[in-house]
């Protein structure tokens, strides 16, 4: 066993914990940088400014340029500006194939305040990805202002050092979560970390396959051991139960924790900040929006209520006002006088007292009678 | 903090479990001191909420404090008379079924049992804190649970409809639940005079503990108390049941009256004292009962299981000479009279009220169709997320590696359960349009929470099977 031990040292030892240095190619556009050999089709209008390379388009069109194959790309990240979102793709050609056979996959652009950054996790479309060609697309009239493009990969020990962390980061708690939990994932770069649990493809990324290899190794190393010498049956097999034992306290510990970072979370967020200041995971104060209006619809059999979406506030508002119940703006059978308002900045009071949305009155002449920030507020008509 | 409320509430419903327990112990008790208080609370909350519904609907009561203590405090006094009486008349008791040696543990293993205590007990404060100190979260507790039982609180009876907002009228679905859940809510509301959220889902945090205990009890009972600890940490530890038992949902308390009915029935076929045999056949006659009136997937996916493995269990009895003829007209009586007695008030309510069967889905119109990436959704829930830890690799392992255990009674009660429920579930997921519930992750694992704690008892049996050495056997 011991030898065993010094070899295994030893091959530790010379693992090529730095052979693979981080690798990334990158092109700054910003400060009037003009970048050689990148080139344009669908004849989009380009201006270098001091922030980046402002691309108009007003057909569908590719920003592009060849790049030498020697090193598989695992991200590719952009910061960018667009003030209008937009949906566009990556662009890649794999060394040996036609020309013309460009690879693509979607890239949402979404809206930015300063510049933002997308970055793609190439490892979840090929594993090693090898590339002679990269390019950008954007749709036919959009305006995205490019300000660096960057393509990388990382050494072996980062690589460890990040499947470490990706197996500690945990989830968020979700309305979903009562249906199902990601679990813990191992992925091998920041950017696939970042967006770990934001997308339903879990079987690549699940830590799970890393345990049951180890289960399986355990296993067949027992079944071999006890064939070999029957009369170890007994040492086997508890070496073999405190090896399943240890991996289940593991990923008990794993989940654990992230239970508790629920808790931690609700109390970072919710129970540990005063009213007013408190925010409830997603949904932002909607709980004490709903709180606050309970008492000031309760002698009303139905009231209004608009939010920005129905799910999940018109079912939570019923559950908090019961038995006024919330309902829909439009109506001719009720006369219904009062209005609770959630994150609707569009619905104002004119200067006649009555509610407004985009110049369409929608109420008769009231009174706020709570406003909890602009937008969001309880509305009562006076008209008798 | 009106959490003190919670042993209020709880003070006679217990009080009605107990009497209705010894009872039909008839001075045979076979239930350890914590294990009868555990299913006191269990089976005596289940119970005055079904005589509460039944008394609501005669017309007898309404769904108030006074009206819903008057069940609780009538049942307590008539049950209680029952058994002083029973008491004077049954012979003397016999002492409680032994249970195994537990060996002193190393120094080291004491340790480890503590460090995972300590671990355990911080996940279940975690679990309380989140319970009873944040506000409705998820779907079905606004629209469901939470929602009824408040229903019940602001009309004061058995309500079917009501406007669920933009003019929409909820009907059916989940009206056709039974109350358990949300009257108990209700029950503790009307002690406080308000409906506070989290008083009312405090009852949850009681329902995890009592699965927990009895999952320790019915493994003590076969095994060491190191073995009991362990299967009862591996309940603990399963992610998605942790986050089931502490949420106001009503998944984590069906597995808890399935688990007590099919226990009991466990504890009957490994019994060595007929007295003993028959009390546990009683009491799983009434666990069973009042399993019916949990979720509606007690009545049409547990209930016929349980009856079938009921009628596997007393042949294997009856062919090992350990039960007599007369004695198991008994306890089929025993079975037939208390499920009757809640089964066919149930059933003809929801008839007279055309309430659906289903998992607020009617199963009686579903149309046969191969239905696509079930398979795949199944296999990624089982295999590749969080929420079993690593209970379905190891129990399948062992089921191979430990299958002469695992199919021959008495543990085969626990693998055939898993294997009917599981198996009979997969039609309705792979031919019918159920199948939703697997390929978007919504009640598919919901569906195993309600199985977990006889999967970890199943697991922890076979493993104590095959990893104990043969010479402590």
């Amino acid at each position: 066993m011991r030898p065993l031990l010094r070899i295994g040292f030893l091959l530790v030892l010379f693992l090529p914990w730095s052979a693979h240095a981080a690798w990334e190619m990158e092109w700054g556009f910003a400060n009037e940088t003009f970048q050689q050999s990148w080139q344009v089709s669908g004849e989009p209008a380009l201006k270098i400014t001091k922030d980046g390379m402002l691309i108009t388009t007003k057909a569908d069109s590719i920003l592009g340029r060849s790049i030498e194959a020697s090193h598989p790309i695992e991200v590719v990240s952009i910061d960018y500006k667009a003030v209008v979102p937009a949906e566009g793709w990556l662009y890649w050609h794999k060394p040996g194939t036609p020309a013309e056979d460009l690879l693509r996959i979607p890239l949402y652009f979404s809206k930015t305040e300063g510049v933002g950054t997308v970055g793609i996790n190439m490892q979840e479309y090929q594993k090693r990805l090898y590339a002679d060609f990269i390019g950008i697309g954007i749709p036919a009239h959009a305006e995205v202002l490019i300000a660096r493009i960057s393509l990388q990969n990382w050494s072996l020990s980062e690589k460890t050092l990040e499947a470490f962390k990706s197996f500690w980061t945990f989830d968020m708690r979700r309305p979903s979560s009562v249906n199902f939990l990601w679990g813990p994932h191992v992925v091998f770069n920041p950017t696939a970390r970042k967006l770990m649990f934001s997308v339903t493809e879990p079987i690549d990324q699940s830590a799970n396959r890393y345990f049951y290899i180890v289960i399986l190794l355990a296993t067949a190393w027992a079944v071999w051991n006890v064939h070999k010498h029957p009369e170890r049956r007994a040492a086997v097999c508890k070496t073999l139960f405190l090896l399943l034992a240890s991996l289940w306290v593991l990923y008990d510990l794993r989940m654990g924790s992230e239970f508790l970072s629920y808790v931690e979370r609700d109390y970072r967020t919710y129970w540990s900040r005063p009213l007013g200041e408190r925010t409830f995971r997603e949904r932002s104060y909607f709980n004490d929006f709903a709180a606050g209006v309970t008492p000031l619809v309760q002698n009303r059999d139905r009231y209004i209520f608009t939010a920005p979406d129905r799910w999940p506030y018109l079912g939570l508002m019923r559950y908090y006002t019961f038995p006024a119940v919330p309902t829909h703006p439009f109506q001719e059978e009720h006369y219904v006088d009062t209005w609770a308002v959630y994150k609707r900045p569009d619905i104002v009071q004119n200067a006649k007292g009555e509610l407004e949305s985009d110049g369409i009155v929608l109420t008769h002449p009231g009174k706020i009678l709570h406003e909890f920030e602009l937008g969001s507020f309880v509305f009562r008509e006076t008209r008798q | 903090m009106t959490l003190f409320l919670l042993p209020v509430g709880l003070l006679f419903p217990t009080l009605c479990g107990w009497f209705a327990i010894a009872l039909l112990e008839r001075g045979h008790p076979v239930l350890q001191r914590i294990e009868r208080w555990t299913l006191s609370v269990t089976l005596g909350i289940t119970l005055t909420m079904y005589l509460s519904f039944l008394s609501e609907v005669l017309g007898l009561i309404k769904f108030t404090s006074i009206g819903l203590f008057s069940v609780q405090m009538f049942t307590a006094l008539a049950l209680g008379m029952l058994w002083m009486r029973c008491k004077v008349l049954w012979s003397p008791s016999s002492a409680l079924p032994a249970l195994p040696a537990s060996p002193r543990l190393s120094q080291r293993a004491r340790i480890v049992v503590v460090l995972l205590c300590v671990w355990t007990l911080i996940k279940l404060l975690g679990g309380f804190a989140m319970l009873t100190g944040t506000p409705a979260y998820e779907d079905d507790v606004y629209n469901n649970w939470n929602m009824r039982g408040k229903l019940f609180y602001v009309t004061q009876e058995y309500t079917l409809e009501y406007e669920a907002g933009n003019e929409l009228v909820s009907s059916g679905g989940v009206n056709s639940y039974p109350i358990t859940v949300p009257l108990f809510k209700t029950w503790l509301a009307t002690l406080a005079g308000d409906w506070d959220e989290g008083l009312v889902n405090s009852i949850h945090m009681v329902w995890f503990l009592a699965t927990l205990l009895l999952v320790y009890w019915t493994l003590r009972r076969r095994m060491r108390s190191t073995w009991a600890l362990g299967g009862t940490y591996l309940l603990s530890s399963l992610p998605l049941y942790m986050v089931n038992a502490t949420t106001p949902y009503a998944d984590a308390f069906l597995s808890l009256h399935v688990f007590a009915a099919l226990s009991l029935l466990y504890g009957a076929l490994i019994s060595e004292k007929p007295e003993h045999r028959y009390s546990f056949l009683r009491l799983g006659g009434l666990a069973t009962a009042l399993l019916i009136f949990t979720k509606n997937e007690a009545l049409i996916m547990h209930l016929p299981v349980l009856l079938l493995l009921l009628f596997l269990s007393v042949r294997v009895l009856a062919k090992s000479e350990s039960i007599d003829r007369s004695d198991l007209r008994t306890a089929a009586r025993h079975y037939v009279v208390f499920m009757g007695v809640v089964l066919v008030p149930w059933v003809v309510f929801k008839l007279v009220h055309n309430l659906p069967f289903g998992n607020a889905k009617s199963v009686l119109h579903l149309t046969l169709a191969w239905q696509k990436g079930v398979a795949t959704a199944i296999a990624i829930n089982t295999f590749f997320e969080g929420n079993w830890a690593l209970l379905f690799p190891l129990l399948l392992g062992l089921l191979f590696a430990a299958r002469r255990e695992a199919f021959r009674f008495p543990t085969a009660l626990f693998t055939g359960y898993l294997f009917f429920v599981v198996l009979g579930q997969f039609p309705l997921y792979f031919f019918t349009g159920i199948s939703t519930e697997a390929v978007n992750q919504t009640g598919y694992a919901r569906g195993f929470v309600q199985l977990a704690p006889v999967a970890v008892t199943l697991l922890t049996l076979l493993a104590s099977s095959f990893f104990t050495p043969r010479t402590e056997e």
